[in-house]
């Protein structure tokens, strides 16, 4: 895939980061192994100043949601819009700030490689640097992802993935919130399509932390909860 | 009439409603083959439940695993009732579930369409 010219899509679901979404995308790399590269920010109804941030940077297109609708149908939506543009290759990127732009690289050079179908960053791969309930926290939702779904993953709520075309064209997920992740390896699964992990290392700044913790402690049994929806309901109504 | 003809003839309606309506799903591709055997044995099992009911009764009593009173009237009342609200579940369930996935992707349509026209003016 490599030799070819490849045309490379960075999808970033954003709400509310406008304190941190600016230097973000001021770091991601706008070529990745001779490619271009071309950033879809997806503002999942944003109270803040994220849309505004993000359209200063003129390069960057920005899809703005009509209503907040969560994390996993904002990235349905820029994994669509990618899909319609026709992108080869399609990352999925953190827009917290908790990514680091060489990690973005590593994944979509492997994609770019042809490792697999679907090439996930993995945090869990390299611990250094993650709090120890955090290691056991994502750890527990791998686990409990292979339990519901049957596929195993060291590291199933990473927002650091990339697709390869079949990968994008055939991964159909409905999941809304973070449970998306765990859906995505069962959709994965299901289709068939061969998945990797490259090992990546989460920046934990005091944003990122708050954040995520202050989610946590709302979503981490309703994780649980939704996987589990969606697993029966796939097996009474899919 | 036999409160057990009365218990069938009330409740096979929805079992036969249940199966036919799995079929079609599954014969239109809306339902995999693990869904559909899973509905099917579901409906199937309500109907040996019903139509077997009187020897099920018997058989409980006979193990001692059950002293209850044989059913009345009230009871197959009740157990209508039941049939009748897992199949409006099912059926609410799916309408449901494809109401949310249309109006999901007409937010997703809607976003992209509005965000691009803005770009391209």
């Amino acid at each position: 895939m490599s030799s070819q010219s490849v045309s490379i899509g960075i999808v970033i679901p954003a709400y509310n980061e406008g304190p941190v979404i600016g230097e973000v995308l001021s770091k991601i790399p706008r070529t990745i192994a001779g490619h271009s590269v071309k950033i879809v920010v997806i503002n999942d109804g944003s109270k803040d100043n994220t849309a505004a941030e993000v359209a200063k940077h003129k390069d960057v297109l920005l899809i703005n949601h009509l209503l907040n609708s969560g994390v996993g149908a904002a990235t349905r939506t820029g994994l669509t819009y990618a899909e319609n543009i026709g992108f080869d290759l399609v990352a999925t990127y953190d827009g917290d700030g908790q990514h680091h732009p060489k990690d973005l690289v590593k994944v979509v050079e492997a994609a770019l490689d042809n490792k697999a179908d679907i090439v996930i960053g993995s945090r869990l791969a390299d611990l250094e640097g993650m709090p120890w309930y955090k290691t056991i926290g994502n750890f527990g939702l791998s686990t409990i992802t292979y339990i519901i779904f049957g596929s195993f993953v060291l590291d199933s709520q990473s927002g650091l993935k990339a697709f390869n075309k079949s990968a994008l064209h055939s991964v159909r997920f409905k999941s809304n919130d973070y449970s998306f992740c765990s859906e995505i390896i069962w959709r994965a699964k299901q289709q068939k399509l061969s998945i990797t992990e490259i090992p990546i290392r989460a920046i934990y700044t005091g944003y990122s932390t708050s954040k995520a913790n202050r989610q946590l402690k709302i979503n981490g049994f309703n994780l649980i909860g939704q996987m589990l929806k969606r697993r029966l309901i796939g097996l009474i109504n899919e | 009439m036999n409160k057990y003809n009365i218990l069938i003839l009330l409740n096979m309606p929805f079992v036969i409603f249940g199966l036919f309506k799995t079929y079609s799903l599954f014969a239109n591709g809306s339902l995999s083959r693990l869904a559909y055997t899973i509905r099917t044995v579901f409906w199937l099992v309500v109907a040996v439940g019903i139509l077997f009911v009187k020897p099920i009764y018997s058989f409980l009593v006979y193990q001692s695993l059950t002293d209850s009173p044989p059913p009345n009237l009230l009871d197959i009342a009740e157990i209508t009732g039941i049939v009748l609200c897992v199949t409006v579940c099912f059926r609410l369930y799916s309408k449901l579930e494809s109401a949310e996935k249309r109006l999901s992707d007409l937010h997703e349509r809607l976003s992209i369409e509005l965000s691009t026209r803005k770009l391209e003016d």
